[in-house]
């Protein structure tokens, strides 16, 4: 196996299949994001087709967009010499995350946690998952259940005794 | 979007970052959301999730957020209220779990409380000067250390930190396992330092401020107050101390109060609207609406980690620590 730093390896790219069977090309420096395909290529065992079964195919186009715009290769060449400059790449960074972020609807945030969890992405997972605490905060109980489409499995007793016992936290 | 399948690790990921309000309101969306607050998995995410939060408590007019041993009040009044990591731990009644040395009224103590990850474990910590914080006195008699743990549920001495006294107690800052004071020695008045103690080893460091001040915090100019704020980027690695801005604010500011957010300055100015929050990065001013004299300020971040007469129930599976040893909760 060549060694990392090659540029031959550096543009060896993967082949990464969706659950509904298309395929999706990734440059190696950019799948190192992940932290399942990482462990395959330092496995070796990344030839042929990857299925990836929990992400379809338009998660897997918002996980490479997010993972292309992230991944470090063309900031290596470039020497940062100002510490404004790396301040400023940072905050446009931010700014990127949180439009790539807040463009989503439900569903496909739902299919992201989903995919970034199974792909081990972290800053992506996390990313996603403070998005949707945003989403939760402030909101009544009524509204999450919706909003999760969870069912209450509490007696109506049961919800009013825990009403009333946390009472400070629905003031 | 449906919790039904959702890794637990996502949905803790995501409920981990709410506030305590939030978290115990949805105790009724469902049974599994209500066990969440006493799920130590559950906890300790919730704990490594919050990080600043921009929240802080205003002490003011020496009301309860202060570790006092004064006794005069008689012991019904007694709170024990700290602060560590952000942290606010309250203790009521203070005697019956801690056992303090009746000698030590009239002592100035400077304490922090800590949480020790390995052992799970509160401690306290007190350097206690027997004729107040004066470099003479302390020079001539040494301060005694001691530390509570809650665990134990006991102080032990841990000796002495000669050769230096904790003169300013609003710098108490607790971090990465340490609790820092500024200090200064007593032999030569000029040379401050930060002096740490580590709440795992019960061991005494020292960190070397950066050169470009003094006092390594404010300087007078007149009415003006010049503000610098340096970070030590690397923990420990003095080489990595860095100005991040020096200001000028042009409120009449005669005291910084601390910075929450990692990026609002806290300053306490002479203006009728009293403290004002700096916004360092957008360079604004914003009243906080509190005109009172403040003592102090502290930014805090909550956390559901629960200590119940006298014991800890920690962020790790199924222990409850108990007496100094850890135990299965099944077992009981």
């Amino acid at each position: 196996m060549s060694t990392p730093s090659s540029s031959v390896f550096s543009y060896r790219v993967l082949k990464l299949k969706s659950s509904d069977g298309e395929i999706f090309e990734v440059k190696q420096t950019v799948a190192v994001q992940s932290g399942v395909l990482k462990q395959m290529m330092e496995d070796g065992c990344t030839e042929g087709e990857i299925p990836l079964n929990n992400v379809d195919s338009p998660t897997l186009a918002k996980i490479i967009e997010w993972c292309n715009k992230h991944h470090d290769d063309d900031v290596e060449g470039r020497v940062l010499s100002q510490e404004k400059e790396k301040e400023k790449e940072k905050a446009d960074m931010k700014r990127w995350e949180s439009e790539f972020i807040d463009a989503l609807n439900r569903d496909e945030l739902y299919f992201l946690l989903i995919g970034s969890n199974y792909m081990n992405i972290k800053e992506l997972l996390d990313c996603a998952a403070q998005k949707v605490a945003g989403m939760v905060k402030g909101k009544t109980p009524e509204a999450i259940r919706e909003m999760f489409n969870i069912q209450s499995d509490f007696t109506e007793e049961e919800e009013k005794a825990i009403r009333k016992e946390n009472q400070w936290a629905f003031n | 979007m449906s919790s039904t399948h959702f890794p637990v690790e996502i949905l803790y990921n995501i409920l981990g970052r709410l506030p305590v309000k939030d978290i115990i309101r949805l105790r009724c969306v469902c049974k599994a959301w209500r066990d969440l607050v006493v799920d130590p998995e559950f906890i300790s995410t919730h704990l490594n999730l919050q990080t600043e939060s921009g929240r802080c408590l205003l002490h003011y007019k020496r009301c309860f957020l202060h570790y006092e041993t004064d006794d005069r009040d008689g012991r019904d009044k007694e709170y024990f209220f700290v602060f560590h990591d952000g942290i606010l731990l309250s203790i009521q009644n203070l005697k019956s779990h801690l056992d303090v040395t009746p000698n030590s009224l009239g002592w100035k103590t400077r304490s922090a409380v800590g949480f020790h990850h390995k052992t799970k474990d509160y401690k306290i910590v007190r350097i206690m000067y027997f004729h107040g914080i004066y470099r003479a006195y302390v020079e001539k008699e040494p301060p005694r250390v001691e530390v509570f743990s809650l665990v134990r549920n006991s102080w032990r001495e841990v000796g002495t930190y000669a050769g230096c006294c904790v003169r300013d107690d609003r710098s108490t800052v607790v971090v990465n396992g340490r609790v820092h004071w500024f200090a200064k020695r007593t032999k030569d008045a000029s040379s401050k330092f930060i002096l740490a103690f580590d709440f795992g080893s019960e061991n005494f460091g020292e960190i070397t401020l950066p050169n470009y001040h003094h006092d390594g915090e404010s300087q007078s100019h007149g009415y003006e107050l010049e503000i610098s704020v340096a970070v030590m980027k690397e923990y420990g690695l003095v080489e990595s101390w860095s100005r991040q801005y020096s200001i000028v604010p042009n409120k009449r500011s005669f005291r910084c109060l601390g910075i929450v957010n990692n990026r609002d300055l806290m300053l306490d100015t002479i203006d009728k609207e009293g403290v004002f929050s700096y916004d360092l990065d957008k360079q604004e001013y914003k009243p906080l609406g509190f005109a009172e004299y403040l003592d102090d300020l502290v930014p805090f971040r909550e956390s559901l980690v629960l200590y119940v007469e006298g014991s800890c129930l920690t962020p790790r599976k199924n222990l409850l620590v108990k007496g100094g040893t850890f135990r299965e909760e099944e077992e009981q």
